[in-house]
């Protein structure tokens, strides 16, 4: 057979995928690990990496491959939905048993649920609340069962329900075959067996059937055959294997009992609730209840009312003194091994043979190899007299125990050593494994625990001796952590014993450290809600309404899914903590924030602002006012602070040799390249150029490549024309306008004859001067008057390289003087033959020519300015330092 | 930027490449001998006249713009007067042509005076510039200011014994470190006129068709 890695199902060896889930199947040459993917030999049931189980713990199936179809996702134990046959064998795993090799941890194991099943959880919760479709078969059963059944929600959704499982199964195979048992442990190391054990247990609970006491109950079998002598056994083993919650739990029940037992000395009888009571046979009968009690339902709730009477003992007799109402509960005397005969153990149920073991004889050493190492601490703290009664087995639980177990726990003879002794030795401790060692470290578990081991009823004084605690083996010593510091549930408070908790729980006073203070700033900072009235400890806040679900398995049940509304909830942001602000302090921000929102008022002027606004307006006013005295006051007198000679640059002289070079009639063409804005500045070198042709009788032709430069050209000859008697047409003509681009300037270049219309609207070739030229390279020179440095380019690039012979001069405004100078400094061949820089050239240049002009006296007026401005430069720095100097101070 | 390939595409880049390259040998070669020259005068005249119409659709969308305004109601005074003037001068120059009597006293009484003042504040706002900005803040402000200061008294033929002196350190300063400057500009701007030329004739700039 093959194992299905998933869902468990057997298949036939020949098989490739699962029947069940269609998951492909591993061949028998090995088995591949589903944890670490190694491939482990066939026989191998843990993996060798990992030691993940290999083989799913599967029971034996009722019929061939009619294992139902598992619920998915869920891993909770289960208990089946429908009544279990009453002739349902014992469980037996067909699984092979587990390699000896011991487990550090016992690893959950998943287990698929059948779809006749529900989890535990859910049977609790409908339980609980009694309701859902098991209400009927719930009702039947007594309080302090469904109590039993009932571990709190969070506990059952935890781990409780495995070590619950796992107690009832061992005590049902000892019941079944304990010779076999023990001889088959004694071969397994404790903790791989304690992990198989549930694993097997849990198999065994889930699918094959309810544990037959459980049976019993739902098949109402007449109390009659309920034997009270055995329900003291029952409860004396019972309680040293059931779990602290469970204690707790019954707690109620105990309460309950407590209103209702008689006197110690009848307990058995005053404990049992009236309808147990009422079937509790004679002593005589026990017999015959023992032999029919494989079918009858056990669990009288006297066991558990003794169970947790010495629970209670065992911690108050730690704490201190037992409560009265603990003393009252007296502990039901327990019955000795002796009394429950052999052959009566064999007859009965599985689960009352174990707990009547466990009260009769010394504990089993099975128990402690069983039961899982956390639930050996817990329980080890409150049933100490366990390991005393199991002295007389200590040699099958030397045998039994591991080697590590057995080194911690002391010799027969020595006796356990003591707590604290085991607490301050650690090189013992470094013998415990590391998954113990982490449990005695950690911190105190939930609450609830701890306070139902302290609401536990105190067991009989006797039950608590020095003898025990000495026994009590090393790993309880985190148990003992654990119940000192339980906190106070409010059953416990009732029960009085919140005198003994208050105690444990009030916080230890250190000496030396003295109470922190709050001053009195921080105080009045502290947030208002902080100084409300907290509520009571023992006030529950407001019921929050719990939703109940109305559909599903769950109909009936309330608070089954708390977390849905809470999601749901849309958030909703805090505000902001209220400050509580002292009078004064309020009274002053109240003050500043009505300073910083108040705003001046429109047309508010501060003195100084205004004192500040007028010395800059004042300053400006100077300025402006030394330069209009700077720019006109060489037109009223002579300054003398220029020379008037002006002694000329030698590109003006160049500009001027170019043109007294030429020969007399000969033509020049002066492009006028700028517009009205600096007509103030090139006006002027303009019309010392056309004065100075016209002068030397050179013909004029003229062009703009400015929509303002043939005005502007037109304004210059005109002017001149009349002084020089000029004729348009004849001795100049105006070209008119030139689109500003280089297409046209090449274009202009290339023309041949020259086409167009002057500025008068004269086609060029109908004049004299036009006919004369029929090219560019007709021309005796070409005049750039550039006030911009793009043109000029131009003019050099399309014109100058097409016509190098061509005379190139140019006149420029004194801001291009960086840019344009490179084509004048040209080594070799200048590509300028020429050049007037801004109205100092020109100034020089009338210089040159001999004609007064107005550059010279427009020189004057320019230097003024200049100084004017350096002045200012001058006069701010001075400002500027002395103002340092004084904030320096 | 990978383009896809298209008929009308490759006639743009061969269009434009073959007028380059043939404006381009003009400057190299004696066209005439090729009998490209007069090709070459009808593409510059092709140039101009598109440059020319750019007047028109420059006085086209100065009249849309100031129209909207008026519309919009956005200084409307000012785009009323701007579109007056503009019709007016537009009306005067078809009349009689732009030598028109007219024309040229617009042109000499008004729009001259008004752009060469508009450009004459140029000195005040540089009078105040210099006094708020020019501060000797660290070195190189203060080589700024020395230099400017030399070379502005410098502009001038002061009549002082040391006039020479700075006009030759002006010189100097243009001569060299100016020179220096501008010349890399220059070279700065040739290279890149060159390169986009050359990007423009093997169609990698496409500014015509996209």
């Amino acid at each position: 057979m093959i194992y299905c890695p998933k869902c468990g199902t057997a298949n036939l060896e020949d098989s490739k995928f699962c029947t069940q889930c269609g998951t492909a199947l591993e061949p028998e040459t090995g088995r591949r690990c589903p944890m670490c993917g190694a491939l482990n030999p066939p026989g191998n049931v843990f993996c060798d990496e990992c030691q993940a189980r290999l083989v799913p713990v599967v029971a034996r199936p009722t019929g061939p491959l009619e294992m139902p179809a598992p619920f998915k996702g869920l891993s909770l134990p289960t208990k089946p939905l429908e009544e279990p046959e009453a002739e349902a064998p014992a469980p037996q795993p067909e699984v092979p048993e587990p390699t000896p090799e011991p487990e550090p941890a016992p690893a959950p194991v998943e287990r698929e649920l059948a779809e006749d099943e529900e989890p535990d959880w859910l049977i609790n919760l409908r339980a609980k609340y009694g309701r859902g479709p098991v209400e009927a078969e719930m009702e039947a059963e007594p309080a302090w069962l469904r109590e039993l059944h009932e571990p709190p929600v969070e506990e059952a959704e935890q781990e409780a329900p495995d070590w619950l499982s796992e107690l009832r199964r061992r005590a049902e195979e000892e019941a079944l075959a304990p010779e076999e048992e023990v001889a088959e442990e004694e071969e397994v190391p404790p903790i791989a067996g304690v992990t198989e054990a549930v694993m097997e247990r849990e198999e065994e609970e889930g699918e094959e059937a309810p544990p037959e006491w459980l049976r019993a109950i739902r098949e109402e079998v007449p109390p009659e055959e309920v034997a009270p002598g055995v329900e003291a056994e029952e409860a004396v083993a019972e309680e040293e294997e059931l779990p602290d919650w469970i204690r707790e739990l019954s707690q109620e029940a105990v309460e309950e009992a407590e209103e209702e037992v008689a006197p110690l000395a009848e307990e058995e009888e005053a404990t049992l609730p009236d309808w147990l009571a009422a079937v509790v046979p004679p002593a005589e009968e026990e017999e015959a209840v023992l032999e029919a009690e494989e079918v009858s339902p056990p669990a009288p709730p006297a066991p558990e009312v003794e169970e947790k009477a010495e629970e209670e003992e065992k911690i108050t007799a730690e704490a201190g003194e037992p409560p009265d109402w603990l003393q009252r509960i007296a502990p039901p005397e327990e019955v000795p091994a002796a009394e429950v005969p052999p052959a009566e153990e064999a007859e009965a149920p599985e689960w009352l043979r174990t707990i009547t073991s466990a009260a009769a004889e010394p504990p089993p050493p099975e128990t402690e190899r069983e039961a899982p190492s956390w639930l050996q601490e817990i329980s080890a703290a409150g049933e100490v007299p366990v390991f005393e009664e199991a002295e007389p087995a200590a040699v099958e639980e030397e045998e039994a125990m591991p080697s590590w177990l057995q080194e911690l726990a002391p010799t027969a003879e020595e006796g356990p050593p003591a707590v604290e002794e085991l607490l301050g030795e650690e090189a013992e401790e470094g013998a415990i494994p590391s998954w113990l060692q982490e449990i005695k470290d950690m911190e105190p578990p939930p609450l609830e625990e701890p306070a139902a081991l302290v609401e536990a009823p105190a067991p009989p004084e006797e039950a608590v001796e020095e003898e025990e605690l000495e026994e009590v083996p090393p790993f309880t010593v985190g148990v003992e952590k654990l119940i000192e510091t339980p906190p106070v549930p409010e059953e416990a408070v009732e029960a009085g014993v919140e005198g003994v908790v208050e105690e444990e729980l009030a916080p230890p006073e250190v000496e030396g450290l003295a109470k922190a203070t709050i001053p009195a700033w921080l105080m009045a900072l502290r947030p208002a809600e902080a100084e409300k009235e907290p509520a009571a400890p023992g006030v529950e806040e407001e019921a929050v309404p719990v939703a109940m679900e109305t559909t599903g398995l769950l109909a009936g049940i309330p608070g089954v899914l708390p977390a849905e509304p809470i999601i749901g909830v849309p958030h909703v942001p805090r505000p902001p903590a209220e400050v509580t602000v002292p009078g004064e302090l309020a009274l002053e921000a109240k003050l500043l924030g009505e300073v910083v929102a108040e705003q001046r008022p429109a047309g508010v002027v501060l003195p100084r602002e205004r004192a500040q606004r007028l010395a800059r307006q004042v300053g400006r006013f100077l300025l402006y006012l030394a330069l209009i005295t700077a720019v006109l006051l060489p037109y009223f007198f002579s300054t003398g602070l220029f020379d008037e000679s002006v002694p000329p640059a030698p590109e003006t002289e160049d500009f001027y040799r170019a043109i007294e070079n030429l020969e007399p009639d000969a033509v020049v063409l002066v492009a006028f390249d700028y517009d009205p804005s600096l007509a103030g500045e090139m006006n002027l070198q303009a019309e010392a150029l056309v004065h100075h042709l016209m002068r030397r009788g050179l013909k004029v032709m003229t062009l703009s490549m400015y929509p303002g430069g043939q005005a502007l050209a037109e304004q210059v000859l005109l002017s001149a024309a009349g002084l020089y008697e000029y004729q348009a047409g004849t001795d100049y003509i105006n070209l008119g306008y030139l689109p500003n681009h280089p297409a046209s300037l090449r274009a202009f270049a290339g023309m041949n004859p020259l086409v167009g219309f002057s500025y008068e609207g004269t086609p060029v070739q109908e004049t004299l001067l036009g006919q004369r030229i029929s090219s560019l390279s007709d021309f005796a020179l070409i005049v750039e008057l550039a006030a911009d440095q793009q043109t000029l380019r131009w003019w050099v690039e399309q014109v100058g390289s097409q016509y190098p012979n061509l005379p190139l001069v140019a006149g420029i405004s004194a801001g291009l003087d960086p840019y344009v100078r490179p084509y004048y400094e040209t080594p070799g061949r200048r590509q300028l033959k020429g050049l007037l820089v801004g109205l100092p050239g020109a100034a020089q240049y009338e210089g040159l020519t001999g004609r007064v002009g107005r550059a010279l006296d427009n020189l004057e007026s320019q230097g003024l300015a200049h100084l004017t401005i350096v002045a200012a430069i001058v006069v701010s720095n001075v400002v500027y330092f002395a103002s340092r100097f004084r904030k320096g101070k | 930027m990978k383009r896809r390939f298209s008929i009308l595409s490759s006639i743009y880049v061969i269009i434009a490449g073959a007028t380059g390259i043939i404006i381009l040998l003009g400057f190299f070669f004696n066209l005439e001998s090729w009998h490209l020259q007069g090709l070459q005068t009808i593409l510059l005249d092709w140039a101009i006249v598109v440059a020319a119409f750019a007047f028109l659709l420059g006085a086209v969308n100065v009249v849309r713009v100031n129209v909207m305004r008026v519309r919009q109601r956005k200084g409307a005074l000012y785009s009323l007067v701007t579109l007056a003037a503009m019709l007016l001068t537009l009306t005067l120059g078809l009349l009689d042509g732009p030598q028109s009597l007219a024309l040229q006293w617009t042109f000499k009484w008004v729009l001259v005076p008004l752009q060469a003042t508009l450009f004459s504040l140029m000195a005040f706002f540089v009078v105040v510039a210099a006094w708020r900005v020019f501060r000797l803040r660290n070195l190189a402000s203060v080589l700024l200011l020395l230099v400017a200061a030399l070379v502005l008294i410098s502009q001038v033929p002061l009549n002082f014994p040391w006039a020479e002196d700075l006009a030759a350190f002006k010189n100097w300063i243009l001569a060299v470190p100016a020179m220096a400057g501008s010349r890399g500009i220059i070279l700065g701007v040739t290279l890149g006129i060159v390169t986009t030329g050359l990007r423009l004739l093997l169609g990698i700039d496409r500014p015509y068709s996209e």
